[in-house]
């Protein structure tokens, strides 16, 4: 996922703002210490940047468009203006703009030649307001880009991303209690120089490695304020965290009112009452009180210091291990031991028991190498500090050899839940029996739900055809339920859990398995059972139910889902395609499917038949389109064996025409590949400016079984399309819906369908906004409305990476979104180690019209020339198709390398079916080598996929030096994710050179040689490829690059001809025949917009 | 305070196996053995050297309810005790041969009629054959409050010495507490007890040490009388059964010691002899040494997974945690300085209901659990 990325679509006059962060001090009127500085860059000034004066950033935003970024909490009374200096990379005196707007402007980031002193203007946040504004930064960022994604302008550059999960560090400080209550010294002890503060408590070890990946992660630009800091990451960290923390501290006390609890207080007469009006009001001075403001500072810090004590050895460390009772006794009257042991802090597995300890004659022992000097001293000081958190030690202290004491069940309950963690935390060890804090041994409640059989199900749809969804079936059918209570893995009546609740024994023992039960949990839980007995309810509120409801709202833990029949074979797509019965292939389909295909198109027809939307989520290159075409065709044979068995009379059933959404860029691919795979399929493409209207495309349609048609037409013309009754919509490139308010999206959901279904590549479930537009798609109001979903989800998943949240949603939508990776094993046995594809892209009515003009203008020039002269001319109209198919850039020449924004991808059919793949590669994490035949076009593709990627783009050409050529290949090879992609246009296809860190191989030009294309490939497909090499070869349709591709495959005379002599037989080819070659075809797709 | 299952377990080996001394066969007649009441201290009076002394009984006059020690008693504290053993030495070494055999004979039959245990010093009354009993005493040199404090430090220190006194065993090495101190908890040589006894055999033996002396001569040691002998072995029995005894004797109360190491325990507790100062530090972090900041390639980049950063809003396992590791507030007996405020302050309480008042907002604003717009600056989706 990128934090930033660059904006998309109609580039036109837009401005590109960046946003970045400082933690240091400005020069503003209120400004006092250091605060949160947001400035920005603005894109417009980027051609001012050559001449711009010295000490100012060139490139820096006004303050009243980063007040309009920030969001209405920000204006002029609120957050003051302020002026900070930054040390930036700057090229010969010139400060350079950031990565990002160079990405946006399609440059490569050059190397950096030394800092430069400039000033800019900044808001000044204060600690206070500060994670209100990184929120307003980060919470409306594009997280992903591509074609047509975003009508934002704005790059998030990495300090606000750092600064924001500083400040997630701050919340889930506050949230998990760990900050301290803290005195500071300013000066020299007379009263009034002490500050009470809140200090977050950052000692402890997973805090400690918290702190240390930010730390260690802080981006340079993070710490560019020129300042006391003098760029030092842990001071800048460490200010940062404390001053946001105790201000939102300090905010959430004065907003309680805790400061009158003291306020009216002496502060002269009573330390507690000094320090205590220092914590909880908003200023934070000790009140004058007298001299003993030192005794005061030194003993808080000397009880503070208190919790970094770690005892007397720093190898060795009390344990403390629980022992379950013997089996025999009963619950309440069992005897827990706790026993004690001395463990090894490096060899945790190295633990002397006490008992052999006293044993002991010397003052010294020596275990498995390791020396414990008076090791019963130490245990006895081990214990006596243990003591202080758990007092229930002391009791063992007076002993003068104590082993270990005895606890009842509810001591012990009592020692795990409450004092264990402590005596962790404070560094030592605890051992629990391993069923404590098992999700598997907790007392919830869990749903039951029983649902018709599969086969019963499944046979309605051999008898009934596509009749689809009955009232039995669907996100609406009603399923009989009960709530059962569930204790680990066991179910009890409510009478037996009754029973077993009056024994109010925290721990109980269920089938042999001690079970926490809490005792606050137990009447929620009986209560619950009451209050819902159990009925019918809707299939989507038991999903719902099962994993979207908040123990905060029921009171109770809702351990699950148990279901009977179908409604169990749904619960997760993944699993179902392992259990489902899998469809026989069907014999109208002209290719073979793979195993994990066949499950895949058995999925869907489970999922179709019980009248359930769904999304087919599979890697890049594992065959959506085949699996979509393969279920078309079982539906069709389905059909007719229904029809075969029908006596004559009977209505005919029938199936309802497959509307097909697809993005431009595709729609030849969908043509080739249903010509290729369901050829009997009748196909009705509505595209272009001669599609039909009205009557004729209504009559046409529904004569057809897919009618394919595009996002912007679906928008355009869906009046039209809601005259024909759709057996099916389905979306490719799903993810174009992604933004909910788009009107291509709302145009798509308001299409009526009896079925729906989803393609996408793209892993929806990290991407929360495409999640929801596609779910709600695909089942209407399942994931609620965008609103409540990002109250609900998106907020805690995406700005605090709430990973209980994540499993929650991820587990609602599991049933509807099958996701297999090339790397699943299951998937990996069925792939060869290498999958060739075509793609077939569209033109643009640009690049459409300049083709028609150029062939036209060469057939009458041919007309009239001959021999050399003629051969020439073929030979140079043939170069200009070739640029013209590629990009109309490459041939117009309109775009200069170095300009401040790349080329318009929306030119070129190619571009942007390039980006789109590519954009999928990375989300995969994948890495790509795209091939070309000119250089010029790879410096178009540098600029533009620097742009909608926000990637560095390594190119490696002919004017590439050898040194250079090591050091990019090295980039790549490293596969760290900075440089995913690689352009090369070489003439021998860079043969030698060893490129195995990529999977995706793109021909975006064709050589019309295979073996060329071949040598090529085979940089990646070599010894060293572990995973499948994916090989895309762009081909535009209808142009003279599809007849060479069809020529070629045809392996015929003309076809080695082709090979053999590059493109010389060209020449020789009479007007007639060229015309028949190169003129553009009707079936050309155009994109007319 | 030494019931626990594990008490009574062996000590560490002495030194020296003990000597055990049996008396001759005659039957020792059975008495009550519980000790007897001490009487009203009585001062020993002074017997004039002068008179003749009278015919006595061979036997000795009986006592009823004396103190003494059984036989098999004996043995096992001998053998048992490291304490009873060491003091046993001293008797063996201060009152040789018959005078050592008899002493412990008058202990078994219960000669004794009172054995006060006081300030440094052990008063027994010993019934002999005289009409009226002896009175013996033996004066130890007591240790001064000072001496006394520097020993209570010293074991608080090493739990060891508390724990095993708290649970009524004198630790074998208790001595380790005092040599580095220039002290002493036992007496190494019976010289050094100061000993008195009305009996006509002390007052012999002195009036020989005297002439001896007067004569310039070498007087040697002054030997302890039977009676002597006898108290002491009954002295073998206490410290056998009470760690206390010769800590009473060195002028420290055993309550007072044990007051002392728990008093002083719960200062080692609650702040370690080497009290830690909270420095703000982070392992891994704050120690790292100076960062470069140069104008290189990734100057703009985040260059790791912080976007990642895995710090989980949820409330803690426990409620404030950190409180609770802390203990009790670090003000008590200090916060007062006039006569008006309020013996204690209810400190640690307050602070734990900030804490969680703290982490509540924090969860309910953040998690979104609040009403849409409560508190909340920042614009809430409202599609």
């Amino acid at each position: 996922m990128f934090f930033g990325s660059a904006c998309a679509a109609s580039e036109g006059e837009r401005l590109l703002h960046v946003f970045h962060a400082a933690w240091t001090v400005g020069q503003s009127a209120i400004a006092t210490g250091p605060m949160l500085h947001i400035w920005g860059e603005d894109g417009a000034k980027l051609p001012t940047l050559a001449r711009a004066a010295s000490g100012e950033h060139p490139l820096a935003l006004d303050i009243a468009s980063i007040r309009a970024r920030l969001g209405k909490a920000f204006g002029e009374d609120a957050v003051a203006a302020s002026i900070i200096t930054l040390e930036l990379p700057s090229m010969g005196g010139s400060v350079q703009p950031s990565s990002h707007l160079a990405r946006a402007a399609g440059h490569r980031a050059e190397g950096l030649l030394k800092l430069e002193t400039v000033t800019v203007p900044s808001l000044a946040v204060s600690p206070l307001l500060a994670p209100v504004a990184l929120d307003a930064l980060l919470d409306d960022a594009p997280r992903d880009n591509g074609i047509g994604s975003g009508e934002r302008s704005d790059l998030i550059g990495a300090s606000v991303v750092f600064f924001g999960a500083a400040t997630r560090l701050v919340r889930s400080l506050l949230a998990q209690q760990r900050f301290v209550p803290m005195i500071s010294q300013h000066g020299i002890g007379s009263a009034g120089d002490f500050r009470g503060l809140w200090q977050p408590w950052l000692s402890d070890e997973k805090t400690a490695e918290r702190v240390a990946s930010l730390v260690h992660g802080m981006p340079s630009i993070a710490r560019a304020g020129v300042d006391a800091f003098e760029h030092q990451p842990w001071p800048i960290v460490e200010d940062f965290l404390w001053r946001v923390l105790d201000a939102q501290c300090r905010a959430t006390l004065t907003r309680e009112d805790f400061y009158s609890s003291v306020g009216e207080k002496d502060a002269t007469t009573d330390l507690h009452v000094a320090w205590l009006q220092a914590l909880l009001a908003s200023g934070n001075s000790v009140p004058a009180t007298n001299v003993r403001g030192q005794e005061l500072a030194r003993r808080v810090r000397q009880w503070i210091g208190g919790l970094e004590e770690r005892g007397a050895s720093s190898a060795w460390r009390l344990m403390l291990k629980l022992n379950e009772p013997i089996p025999e006794e009963g619950e309440d009257d069992a005897q827990w031991g706790l026993t004690f042991h001395l463990q090894s802090v490096d060899r945790p597995a190295l633990v002397v028991d006490a008992v052999d300890l006293w044993a002991l004659t010397g003052d010294s022992m020596t275990i498995e190498g390791k020396r414990i000097d008076s090791p019963q001293e130490l245990m006895l000081g081990e214990l006596g500090r243990a003591s202080r958190i758990y007092n229930r030690l002391e009791k063992a202290l007076e002993d003068s050899e104590p082993a270990g004491v005895e606890l009842s069940t509810r001591q012990a309950y009592q020692f795990l839940r409450e004092f264990s963690p402590i005596l962790q935390e404070q560094g030592f060890g605890v051992q629990t029996p391993d069923w404590w804090d098992s999700p598997l041994a907790k007392l919830g409640v869990r749903l039951r739900l029983d649902s018709d059989s599969m086969s019963d199900v499944m046979g309605q749809s051999s008898a009934g055809g596509s009749t689809a969804s009955g009232p039995t079936l669907g996100m609406g059918a009603l399923v009989r339920y009960r709530w059962e209570i569930a204790l680990g893995d066991t179910t009890l009546s409510l009478s037996e859990f009754e029973k077993l609740a009056a024994r109010k024994s925290p721990l109980v023992k269920v089938n042999g398995r001690w079970i926490e039960v809490r005792p606050e949990d137990v009447q929620s839980a009986i209560k619950f059972v009451r209050d819902n007995p159990g009925g019918e309810m809707k299939v989507a509120d038991a999903l719902r139910i099962a994993y979207g409801t908040d123990p905060r709202e029921t009171g109770v833990q809702i351990t699950g889902l148990e279901a009977t029949g179908w409604v169990a074979a749904l619960m997760n797509a993944e699993a179902a395609t392992r259990q489902l019965e899998t469809i026989k292939p069907p014999e109208r389909f002209h290719g073979t499917l793979r195993p994990y295909q066949v499950r895949g198109v058995s999925w869907m027809a489970f999922l179709e038949r019980v009248g359930l939307g769904l999304c087919l989520a599979d890697d890049m290159g594992l065959g959506k389109t085949i699996q979509l075409l393969a279920l078309m065709a079982f539906e069709r044979e389905q059909m007719n064996a229904a029809i075969a068995k029908l006596t004559p009379g009977m209505p005919r059933p029938s199936v309802q025409p497959t509307l097909l959404v697809v993005p431009m860029s595709v729609v030849g691919n969908w043509m080739h590949e249903t010509a290729r795979f369901c050829p009997e399929l009748s196909v009705l493409t509505h595209h272009g400016a001669d599609r039909l209207n009205e009557d004729a495309f209504v009559e046409k349609a529904r004569a057809s079984d897919m009618v394919i048609t595009t996002y912007s037409l679906a928008h355009r013309d869906k009046d039209l399309l809601a005259k024909v009754h759709w057996g099916r919509l389905v979306l490719d490139e799903a993810q174009y819906i992604k933004n909910p308010g788009a009107k291509q999206s709302q145009a798509v959901r308001s299409i009526a369908a009896d079925r729906r279904v989803a393609l996408t590549g793209t892993p929806v479930e990290n991407r929360l906004s495409e999640l929801w537009s596609i779910m709600d798609f695909l089942n209407p109001g399942y994931l609620g409305s965008a609103g409540s979903f990002r109250q609900r989800f998106a907020v805690g998943i995406e700005r605090y990476r709430d990973r209980a949240k994540l499993e929650q949603l991820k587990g609602l939508v599991r049933p509807f979104i099958l996701r297999r990776l090339k790397s699943d094993p299951t998937v990996v046995a069925d792939l060869p180690e290498k999958v060739e594809s075509k793609e077939y892209c569209p033109l643009t009515s640009e690049q459409a019209t300049l083709y028609e003009q150029c062939v036209q203008r060469m057939l009458s020039e041919v007309e009239r020339s001959e021999g050399i002269q003629r051969r020439g001319l073929v030979l140079s109209a043939l170069i200009k198709l070739k640029q013209i198919c590629n990009h109309p850039t490459q041939l117009l020449k309109d775009w200069q390398d170095g300009s401040l924004k790349p080329p318009v991808v929306e030119r070129s059919g190619k571009c942007i079916r390039l980006i789109e793949m590519l954009d999928e590669v990375l989300a995969e994490g994948d890495q790509a080598i795209v091939f070309t035949q000119f250089r010029q076009m790879g410096n178009l593709l540098g600029a533009m996929l620097r742009h909608h990627l926000d990637r560095e783009v390594l190119f490696l050409h002919g004017g590439t030096t050898q040194k250079e050529r090591v050091q990019i290949v090295e980039d790549f090879q490293k596969a760290d994710g900075k440089n995913p992609i690689l352009l090369i246009s070489l003439k021998a296809g860079g043969v030698g050179l060893n490129l195995t860190a990529a999977s995706h191989v793109f021909h975006f030009d064709r050589w019309w040689n295979p073996a060329v294309e071949n040598q090529a490939t085979d940089r990646a497909y070599r010894i060293g490829q572990t995973r499948t090499v994916q090989v895309h070869k762009f081909v535009v349709r209808g142009t003279l690059e599809e007849r060479i591709d069809q020529m070629i495959e045809s392996k015929t005379e003309l076809a080695e001809n082709i090979i053999g002599s590059g493109e010389r037989w060209l020449t020789e080819l009479d007007t007639t025949q060229l015309r028949e070659l190169l003129a553009l075809r009707n079936d050309a797709i155009v994109d007319e917009l | 305070m030494a019931s626990a299952p594990n008490s009574g377990s062996t000590p560490p080996k002495p030194p020296t196996p003990p000597v055990m001394r049996q008396l001759s066969n005659e039957p020792v007649p059975t008495y009550p053995s519980r000790p007897a009441v001490p009487p009203p201290a009585q001062t020993p009076r002074p017997q004039p050297y002068t008179r003749a002394p009278k015919p006595l009984p061979l036997k000795p006059r009986r006592v009823r309810g004396g103190v003494k020690i059984s036989t098999t008693e004996q043995t096992s504290l001998w053998s048992e005790s490291w304490p009873a053993q060491r003091w046993v030495r001293i008797i063996e070494q201060a009152a040789p041969g018959k005078r050592a055999v008899d002493g412990l004979e008058y202990a078994s039959l219960g000669q004794t009629k009172t054995l006060i245990i006081e300030h440094s010093s052990l008063v027994a009354s010993v019934q002999g054959r005289a009409e009226r009993p002896y009175q013996v005493k033996f004066q130890f040199e007591p240790l001064s409050p000072e001496q006394w404090e520097k020993v209570g430090g010293v074991m608080t220190d090493q739990a060891v010495y508390a724990a095993k006194l708290l649970a009524g065993d004198l630790p074998a090495n208790i001595e380790d507490v005092f040599v580095p101190l220039g002290l002493k908890l036992f007496p190494t040589d019976f010289s050094e007890i100061v000993f008195s006894c009305t009996c006509p055999d002390h007052q012999a033996d002195e009036r020989t040490r005297n002439a001896s002396k007067a004569a310039g001569e070498n007087p040697g040691p002054l030997l302890w009388c039977k009676h002597a002998a006898c108290a002491a072995y009954l002295l073998a029995q206490r410290l056998a059964s009470d760690p206390f005894v010769m800590f009473k004797l060195r002028g420290l109360d055993g309550q007072e010691l044990l007051e002392r190491l728990r008093h002083s325990r719960a200062v080692a507790n609650s702040s370690k002899t080497n009290p830690s100062v909270y420095a703000g530090r982070v392992p891994g972090v704050s120690d790292t040494g100076l960062v470069t900041f140069e104008a290189t390639r990734d100057f703009w980049e985040l260059n790791s997974d912080i976007e990642n950063l895995d710090a989980p809003i949820v409330p803690p396992p426990v409620s404030h945690p950190l409180l609770r590791r802390l203990g009790p507030s670090p003000l008590t007996g200090l916060a007062k300085s006039g006569g008006d405020a309020p013996a204690s302050f209810p400190l640690v309480g307050l602070l734990a209901s900030c804490y969680e008042v703290i982490s509540e907002a924090t969860l309910r604003e953040e998690l979104g659990q609040a009403a849409p717009g409560e508190n909340e600056p920042r614009a809430i989706d409202s599609e």
